[in-house]
């Protein structure tokens, strides 16, 4: 617990520094409205949720772009069963079944084409919306029903299910042999290899989780708008990846934590909302997460840098470069 | 240059550095003088301060007291651009080669010849492979260098330092990774060039035999500090070891049981592509059988396809006569075969990951229960284990990189050891481990063969073959050539058989070769 107290520390101090700077310029913002404000925002929209997923997706080395569109057509195809009157817990389970077979889709053509994910999730992120588009372009989905909805309405809904998403990363991260397994290939791919890890299997598997946890995002925030539209979740991939990247799991692979994912999301939320509170242009909402984003990055990659070369006789710190990582390059 | 090493005044001399880590005094006060055209030779254990002294001459690290005095003058060498511009070459343990590029790119980085601006491709790669020929590097200059083997990798780099006009050269361990011929090369190549251009040369080795062969003088360091200064021809190998490590000097090789009659592994007629070639052999149960030939002979390539690391294309293993068909490493270690690679940093362990964590990766499965890792039993076995290899490190939070080789190599064997396998697969054991290290890792492959194992010894260490095996197979272009019983060969005997026939152009083009470079 220390430790995992001590691993976040550094995004946690960010947090609490954005919020004590929001309450001494904007005293509006002292109340429960705004903290209230930052989590619907967060975990109503499904980010949340969809971040919990691409932590173990970055930590495995999986980079996935395809969230985006996998939200966008889980979103049209319960939208069209909920309809068509399906009864809702059936279309919540097919929904996250096609977010699934998404995941698997990616999965299987990392592992069998070989080439580069950033490549492949970006040809899939192409092909799920197009689906999407087949499926849901110019069809009314909207009122799905009270029960449906409690899924995204107001804070109970998405909290409870952004509360789920979180202990089931966890747990899979931390407890299970699964997650040690995804720490080790991401970590070094052939050396997870030589000591009989399933690479192959494991990237398939860390696909799906990916694909679900996109899918059970694109629920809640149907449910929350009451209507499925097929021009959702455009960019949201890269909100994802911010949002564990901030947290301070690494985009290299095989360092990280569902935890710290928390605080990443909350730390760019709550410069949104401060921004607002102090009457700044939503523009600078980009420049802002932009900033935060790079600034995260190099505070991790710096501090790195001087813990392995903290002790003589280690020269080194990882010469890998992001562009190597996703594949382009060598 | 002098052509006679002038006393009075030094190339080198570096007086009184301190540099103290947090935790640690890595130099304490240490003088070190280096005459021209001498090859003085810096030995010490691991963590004795030798690579910390040569980064600070290097520029990579700052002192926090003391002097550098090149040529008689005092100088501030304060960036690896600074030790560059006064004549000092360094080539490290570690490889630094542009992995995209190919060996005559690589060895003409920053140099190449050019014409009208844009580089002359003809004399780049003329003149690399005049200098590859030089070392009897048998490689194409256009080869990327990604393709090579380490020992390849190592070769150019040693090529690299040796095409720029040096008055130092600096070299950490270079001999390690390069078998028998090559060494004699480079070693005919070091004379010439300090006779002939009174180049000094400091030379980082652990191999106590090529110290005397090579050496002018040593130096030795223990605990960051200098315990003396000696001409090597007044030093018996005694002396120098017990100056080394502080003490008597212990026995390094432990005596070897006789074996049990039960076969641990049996492999008949593997053959894959043209790397191998209808390998037999035979592992008893506490036998250690030892592969040796010249690199390139197929040693690491059988090895891998034995523990289903690499494909193969026909022949049958057996482990405890029972018939196995490893396809992937999963499949090996299940069937209860292990290979522990020869590059520990990029495949032996994930270097930012714990002790704890490396050790469990290959023992998940017996580690946990429906998928559920059993940590506290984790634990309790990584505390267990650290203990009895007498792993020197706080505890299992720490993380790899932060251990010395000689400690990494221990805990690879540590999640060896876990994985409970019947059939261990070392390639280069002890490579690149100091003597106290050695010893340890012997010890602990003497306990496995107590406790019924087999061992395959793949390494280029041919005392290490001969000291630690009960049987010696020598391998030549991917087909075991030769067999001795443990004490009926000498180095000598494997050579003669890992070479074969002796080939014509290092007879006849050594002399040459060491010649042109002056």
């Amino acid at each position: 617990m220390q430790r995992q107290l001590r691993e976040i520390a550094g995004p946690l101090l960010g947090l609490v520094l954005i919020w004590v700077v929001i309450w001494a310029l904007a005293p509006i913002a002292r109340d429960w409205e705004a903290i209230d404000n930052v989590l619907e925002n967060s975990t109503g929209s499904g980010l949340f949720i969809m971040c919990c997923g691409m932590t173990i997706a970055l930590i495995g080395n999986c980079l996935d772009l395809s969230v985006g569109s996998i939200y966008a057509l889980v979103s049209v195809v319960v939208g069209q069963l909920l309809v068509a009157h399906m009864f809702w817990p059936l279309a919540v389970v097919i929904g996250l079944g096609a977010g699934a077979l998404c995941g698997i889709t990616n999965g299987v053509i990392v592992v069998k084409t070989g080439i580069p994910t950033l490549i492949a999730t970006l040809g899939t992120q192409l092909a799920f919306r197009g689906v999407a588009d087949m499926w849901g372009a110019g069809v009314d989905m909207e009122q799905f029903g009270k029960n449906f909805d409690w899924l995204g309405s107001g804070l109970p809904g998405p909290l409870l299910l952004s509360a789920i998403a979180f202990l089931t990363i966890w747990f899979i991260l931390s407890k299970t042999r699964l997650g040690f397994q995804v720490y080790a290939q991401g970590g070094n791919a052939e050396v997870a290899r030589l000591a009989g890890i399933p690479v192959k299997r494991n990237i398939v598997l860390i696909y799906m989780i990916c694909g679900i946890m996109a899918a059970l995002g694109a629920i809640v925030y149907t449910a929350r708008v009451d209507f499925a539209y097929v021009d959702r979740g455009q960019g949201m991939e890269m909100w994802a990846i911010a949002g564990v990247v901030i947290g301070g799991t690494s985009m290299f692979g095989g360092v990280g934590g569902v935890s710290r994912t928390i605080i990443g999301v909350l730390i760019y939320e709550s410069i949104f909302a401060g921004l607002i509170y102090l009457h700044y242009d939503a523009f600078w909402q980009l420049v802002a997460t932009g900033a935060v984003l790079i600034v995260a990055v190099w505070v991790d990659h710096t501090q790195r840098r001087a813990s392995a070369s903290r002790r003589p006789g280690v020269t080194s710190a990882k010469k890998r470069s992001l562009w190597n990582r996703v594949g382009i390059g060598s | 240059m002098p052509s006679t090493p002038d006393t009075t005044t030094f190339v080198v001399e570096m007086r009184n550095i301190v540099k103290a880590f947090p935790g640690v005094l890595a130099l304490n006060s240490v003088n070190f003088q280096l005459r021209p055209g001498e090859v003085h030779v810096l030995l010490g254990e691991n963590g004795a301060g030798k690579s910390t002294l040569i980064k600070v001459l290097s520029g990579a690290y700052k002192t926090d007291s003391g002097e550098i005095l090149v040529d008689g003058q005092v100088v501030s060498i304060s960036t690896p651009q600074d030790a560059l511009d006064q004549g000092l070459r360094f080539i490290y343990q570690e490889l630094s080669l542009a992995k995209n590029l190919d060996i005559a790119r690589n060895m003409f980085l920053g140099m190449e010849p050019t014409r009208g601006g844009l580089v002359d491709e003809k004399t780049l790669y003329a003149r690399a492979t005049q200098y590859l020929k030089k070392f009897h590097i048998d490689l194409d200059p256009r080869e990327t260098v990604s393709r090579l083997s380490v020992t390849e990798q190592k070769m150019v780099e040693i090529a690299r330092a040796l095409t720029t006009k040096a008055k130092v050269l600096v070299l950490d361990e270079p001999t390690d990774v390069l078998e028998d011929r090559s060494r004699k090369d480079l070693f005919a190549v070091i004379r010439q060039l300090k006779k002939e251009q009174g180049v000094a040369f400091v030379y980082i080795s652990h191999r106590y035999a090529e110290v005397a062969e090579i050496g002018d003088r040593v130096t030795i360091l223990r605990d960051g500090s200098n315990v003396g200064t000696y001409e090597i021809k007044d030093l018996a190998f005694d002396k120098m070891i017990e100056l080394m490590i502080g003490g008597e000097v212990k026995k390094q090789y432990p005596d070897l049981r006789t074996p049990s009659d039960e076969n641990a592994l049996r492999v008949e007629n593997i053959c894959r592509g043209r790397v191998l070639d209808h390998v037999n052999l035979v592992i008893k149960r506490g036998e250690i059988v030892g592969v040796t030939g010249l690199m390139g002979a197929g040693k690491t390539e059988l090895g891998r396809a034995i523990a289903g690391v690499d494909p193969f294309d026909s022949g049958e293993i057996y482990v405890h006569e029972k018939r196995i068909r490893p396809r992937s490493p999963q499949d090996g270690i299940r069937d209860g075969i292990a290979y522990l690679p020869e590059d520990r940093k990029s495949l032996g362990l994930i270097q930012d990951h714990t002790i704890r964590d490396n050790y469990a990766y290959p023992s998940l499965y017996r580690l946990s229960t429906l998928g559920i890792v059993n940590q506290s039993r984790l634990d309790k076995e990584v505390v267990g284990i650290m203990g009895r290899l007498s792993v020197k490190a706080p505890n299992g939070r720490t993380f790899a990189m932060q251990l010395s080789g000689g400690n990494q190599q221990k805990v690879v064997v540590a999640k060896w050891l876990g994985a409970e396998c019947q059939v261990l697969i070392f390639d280069e054991p002890t490579r690149g481990i100091d003597i106290n290290g050695k010893r340890e890792i012997y010890g602990i492959m003497e306990e496995l063969l107590e406790r019924g194992v087999g061992i395959l010894m793949l390494t280029s260490d041919y005392t290490e073959a001969l000291e630690m095996s009960h049987r010696i197979i020598v391998m030549r272009r991917g087909a075991i050539c030769r067999e001795f019983a443990r004490g009926e060969a000498a180095e000598s005997d494997i050579l003669r058989e890992a070479i074969g026939e002796i080939p014509a152009m290092a007879q006849t083009e050594a002399p040459k070769a060491a010649a042109a470079v002056g």
